[in-house]
């Protein structure tokens, strides 16, 4: 087991910052989702952990030692890529047992090493097959125990699900997080799947065009997004934005814009007060965390959608639109006129200009 | 239906038809040519009488034999032996080398090895020919001389080997072409996760590249075998077939039998052997690997 370290890390294509100032700590045992867009800088971000490109600048740390011109071979890490990469022409047996074999392992204790994966991963009858002939998910379990069997100090996992079809993933997910908590071993998770994130990891890292946005668990990264870019990226339906002046009315700090306005909670006014540099400031407020029928905020509803646990209404308060999740079996008619109210404790506010929170 | 087939003669008749026509008249008439000339005793005043089966009794031994004919099919199966693993292997060992290498100079490398590909082939056989000249003049006799080291008659002690290593270079230098890109085609996370678990570069080689150019690696020793087999002209311009028949291998056998000795008839049967040699070969191989899998898109196994 290791504990990881990135210190400024950097990693540069030519003109393409791929990943850019990097600094990140991954404790023990801990299980970390990097997590962002395409073409973000994970996968680079992986490689050069796992030693395939050299930093342009900073250091990658395996418990305080600098490993930046460690070869990939000489790290002990189990790493599965999102193509698997399984070799086509050897059996899973020969496939799982690799790292065995390379590691010069006495032949005659690969079968228990093998059996033991392979019971964990549920593909035991699987040894005498090709991968040509595996499902996706059973490919992808393949894979995963092709890198345990060598029991890795660090575990490396780039997008191992997204080849999964959609009922396979959430039981995979659970199964993929209970192993990790199992086993215990560091591990780092990439996924562009915020669901992914949420649901499996410890802690995330936000990436975006190569910079770390925010790092946190999953419900700092939810409750208190530290950019205008995490509070959009993580949750489904997407918080709504609204674009807000700030107002100081007898001491009280009040939101306003054309169609509404309403004061601060003392908590959240003091942020904004040590923070705010300007009045133009951006409000976020979770769908989750708007109800319908009370309040001073009037709307029109625009469309509703039931989606069984909840009710999506999409509601038009002058020019703006508001995604609202409403209880179950919520009824209320295309065009009809409502009353809504935001959790005050709740809602997020952000500068303008610099896109940051003003709530830190 | 008259209509479509027409319609489907005519342009391909347009496309077709100057190629095919073009290897009707030199190579289908040349090989029937050959194949009634081997019946006949057509000698240098060109006048020639119908003799049957002799030419080929001559050849097999029946009755009357030629001398030398045991000399030349150890000569051309001893050659081909060497040649053949020594352009594989060659190929194999220096793509992979190449592939694995920094870039830049995998590169040029690779170029390098490539020059004797575009180089004529008088000019080729004349470079060998001249380095391992047996004066003092000869390229490594003269690296020798420097160092005050007597001549070696290279091409009367090693002639098999330096032919045998002429054709290979210029064997190696097509399969290794073939197997990089081959090797480039392999997707980068195969060789990846051969070395994060731990593989050398001899590992990742032998257990992850060179299983999947199992196809290239047969398309190209199929190739060679049947052109090794077919093989005179370097061998004719290095050592002659010589120093007395030690190099004298079947092509260059009929070929000295027809324009040296002017023995067109007897020449003619010696090819004729060569051309259904190289026709059963053809079947056996299109037998054992499938026409359109050989002949197919350089494809890996993925
Ligand atoms: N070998 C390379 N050479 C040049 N540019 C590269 C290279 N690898 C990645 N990049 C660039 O670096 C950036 C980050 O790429 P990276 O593969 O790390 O993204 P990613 O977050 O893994 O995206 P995805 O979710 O699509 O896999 C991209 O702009 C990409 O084009
Ligand atoms: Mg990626």
């Amino acid at each position: 087991m290791m504990r990881i370290s990135l210190h400024n890390l950097s990693k540069y294509f030519g003109d393409v910052k791929a990943v850019d100032e990097l600094t990140l700590q991954i404790q023990e045992g801990e299980f970390v989702a990097l997590l962002g867009p395409s073409g973000c800088g994970k996968t680079t971000t992986l490689l050069t952990i796992a030693g395939f490109y050299r930093p342009t600048k900073g250091e990658v740390r395996f418990s305080d030692r600098v490993v930046n011109d460690l070869p990939p071979r000489e790290r002990n890490i189990g790493m599965v890529f999102q193509s698997y990469a399984l070799y086509p022409h050897m059996r899973v047996f020969d496939n799982i047992t690799f790292p065995l074999k390379i590691k010069k392992v006495p032949k005659k204790h690969w079968g228990t090493k093998a059996t033991e994966v392979a019971k964990l991963l549920e593909i035991a009858d699987l040894m005498d097959r090709v991968p040509g002939q595996l499902s996706g998910g059973q490919q992808q379990r393949v894979a995963l125990a092709r890198s345990l069997v060598k029991e890795p100090d660090l575990l490396l996992l780039d997008e191992p699900l997204s080849n999964l079809d959609a009922k396979l993933r959430i039981t995979m997910r659970a199964e993929l997080k209970r192993l990790q908590k199992d086993l215990g071993i560091t591990t780092i998770f990439v996924t562009h799947d915020q669901v992914e994130a949420m649901t499996m990891a410890d802690r995330i890292a936000l990436l975006e065009g190569g910079r770390l946005q925010q790092v946190g668990s999953p419900e700092e990264l939810y409750d208190l997004p530290a950019t205008l870019f995490v509070a959009g990226f993580i949750g489904t339906p997407p918080m709504n934005f609204v674009e807000v002046s700030l107002e100081e009315v007898e001491g009280r700090l009040f939101v306003t814009t054309e169609h509404f306005r309403f004061p601060l909670s003392n908590g959240i006014a003091q942020k904004v007060h040590r923070m705010a540099t300007s009045r133009e400031v951006v409000l976020g407020v979770r769908p989750e965390d708007i109800t319908i029928g009370q309040g001073k905020i009037e709307g029109e509803v625009y469309v509703v959608e039931p989606l069984g646990r909840d009710t999506l209404v999409t509601l038009r308060i002058g020019a703006l639109g508001f995604k609202v999740l409403a209880p179950p079996r919520f009824r209320v008619a295309i065009g009809e006129r409502v009353q809504l109210a935001f959790s005050m404790e709740r809602i997020q506010l952000f500068d303008k200009a610099t896109e940051r929170s003003l709530l830190l | 239906m008259r209509r479509t087939i027409t319609s489907k003669v005519v342009p391909l008749a347009s496309f077709m038809g100057p190629s095919l026509s073009l290897i009707l008249l030199f190579y289908f008439v040349p090989v029937v040519l050959t194949l009634l000339i081997a019946f006949t005793d057509m000698g240098r005043t060109l006048q020639w009488h119908f003799i049957g089966l002799y030419n080929f009794a001559r050849l097999f031994g029946v009755g009357i034999r030629d001398p030398f004919i045991l000399k030349i099919i150890t000569n051309t199966l001893i050659y081909v032996a060497g040649a053949l693993p020594v352009t594989i292997l060659g190929g194999l060992l220096l793509s992979i080398l190449s592939m694995r290498m920094h870039r830049g100079a995998g590169l040029f490398f690779r170029t390098v090895f490539f020059i004797p590909r575009v180089i004529p082939p008088v000019v080729w056989g004349f470079l060998w020919a001249w380095s391992f000249e047996g004066t003092r003049y000869g390229l490594f006799n003269a690296i020798r001389g420097a160092w005050g080291l007597p001549v070696v008659y290279w091409l009367i002690r090693y002639p098999m080997l330096i032919v045998i290593l002429a054709n290979a270079f210029l064997g190696i230098s097509l399969a290794m072409l073939v197997f990089s890109s081959a090797i480039a085609s392999i997707p980068r996370d195969f060789t990846r996760a051969a070395e994060v678990d731990g593989a050398s570069e001899w590992q990742i080689a032998r257990y992850v590249i060179v299983p999947a150019l199992k196809w290239p690696i047969l398309t190209m020793t199929a190739w060679h075998l049947m052109s090794f087999i077919n093989s005179y002209v370097y061998i004719m311009l290095i050592t002659g077939g010589g120093p007395y028949y030690a190099t004298e291998v079947w092509g260059l056998y009929g070929y000295h039998v027809a324009f040296s000795q002017y023995r067109y008839g007897y020449g003619s049967s010696v090819m004729t052997v060569l051309v259904v040699v190289n026709m059963l070969l053809l079947v056996a191989l299109v037998k054992a690997f499938g026409m359109r899998r050989m002949l197919g898109r350089g494809k890996i196994e993925v």
